[in-house]
């Protein structure tokens, strides 16, 4: 690798990078009280009680808040799981309700006013996350099919010459139990982690700016506005970040359930 | 500041395959809006062509490792 | 996999190309290292990207 270095010039402006993300812990001396941690057990608070409000009293006619609980719950069933899954997909809607749900709390928590954390910016919980459907998609694969047609299904491509088994099973192999958690779960950490990243540049810059000569602190307010239409752009991401995730995890789901892919 | 230049290289090597992949979903969603029954013969053209364009961007990404 | 999902069949390829270029790269380059050779990391990479772009028209391409 050519490395480059540009020596520091001018008043030391100090760019966000990858330490704005090692937060201490809130309260304690310990690291289980960290800010993401909180997150993660405030978001499976928020969920279970907006849910257990939202369906307390079904009504015929619903209120709002049961139309909201249920126009979620029925984007969830119809929209990726019922459409991608197709027959059996009932058995597989609370996994991806509880995957898409949880997701889109956690990262909305990176553009809520004081939370202003994603929590999937720590890849970890990405990482676990693809752990989890890593373990369903194999698992119902394994469970309809048998471990040696399953294996076989996913190794041998049908209508090849034989000889070209040799280039293509390393692949298959190699995307279905390296590539495919991986790039599940880093999707969604880089989207995060870059997303904050970007906020903090704008938000920092303007900052810094505002503190600067004359002329910076007309420019700073542009940094803001900036700053301020790239939140509306992170909601866009991190919706659209859960919604893949949980299709992801549905067409995976549909794969290992068909006899042949 | 620093960092390594290969970064650099990959950014710039990014932009045309992005292009190109922009273009090719372009004109396979104009050509499924203007006849809806061609779907099922330009999806594999779509993807072929998405999978050239996204193959050289994937070299860009290994490089900027490697090199 | 499901063909008519367009979003899906995009990540799938990636991840075919991802693992094409790196399994067959890192072999390439692995061979480079121990033999203390240079051509062994192209030649990885392109039949990498080969075979996997093999795989994509088998998946998707065929009708």
């Amino acid at each position: 690798m050519r490395r480059f270095t540009f020596e520091e010039a001018g008043d030391g402006f100090i760019p966000p990078s990858t330490a704005d993300f090692d937060l201490p812990p809130v309260f304690g001396n310990s690291e289980f009280t960290t800010k993401p941690i909180l997150l993660v057990f405030l978001s499976v608070i928020l969920i279970s009680v907006f849910f257990v409000l939202a369906s307390r009293k079904a009504l015929v006619v619903p209120n709002k808040l049961q139309f909201a609980g249920e126009s979620i719950y029925a984007f969830v069933r119809n929209g990726i799981g019922q459409e991608i899954i197709g027959q059996e997909f009932m058995r597989f809607v609370p996994y991806l309700f509880t995957l898409f749900t949880f997701i889109l709390t956690n990262n909305i928590f990176g553009i809520v006013p004081i939370l202003q954390f994603p929590t999937m910016s720590h890849v970890g919980f990405a990482y676990v996350l693809a752990v989890f459907t890593f373990i369903v998609f194999h698992w119902v694969g394994i469970k309809k099919q048998g471990l040696g047609k399953y294996l076989k299904a996913i190794a041998f491509m049908p209508g090849v010459p034989k000889p070209v088994y040799l280039l293509l099973t390393p692949i298959e192999i190699a995307t279905f139990f390296l590539v495919r958690p991986l790039t599940l779960s880093l999707r969604l950490f880089a989207n995060m982690f870059a997303g904050h990243l970007l906020l903090l540049v704008f938000i920092m810059g303007g900052d810094h700016m505002l503190q600067g000569v004359i002329g910076l602190k007309l420019i700073a307010p542009f940094a803001f506005a900036f700053g301020i239409g790239m939140t509306f752009f992170e909601f866009l991401v991190q919706c659209l970040q859960a919604y893949i995730f949980t299709l992801l995890t549905a067409l995976y789901i549909a794969g290992a359930l068909a006899d042949e892919h | 500041m620093e960092g390594t230049l290969n970064l650099v290289g990959y950014g710039l090597s990014a932009i045309g395959p992005a292009i190109a992949t922009g273009m090719i979903f372009a004109a396979y969603i104009s050509g499924v809006a203007r006849q809806p029954e061609a779907r099922s013969v330009l999806q594999p053209i779509a993807f072929l062509g998405f999978a050239l364009a996204e193959a050289l961007a994937l070299f860009g990404l290994v490089l900027a490792f490697v090199l | 996999m499901a063909k008519g999902n367009e979003e899906g069949a995009m990540w799938s390829i990636f991840g075919y190309l991802l693992s094409g270029l790196v399994i067959w790269g890192g072999i390439g380059w692995a061979l480079d290292n121990w033999l203390d050779k240079n051509f062994f990391l192209l030649g990885g990479l392109l039949l990498g990207a080969g075979s996997s772009l093999y795989l994509t028209w088998l998946r998707f391409g065929r009708n």
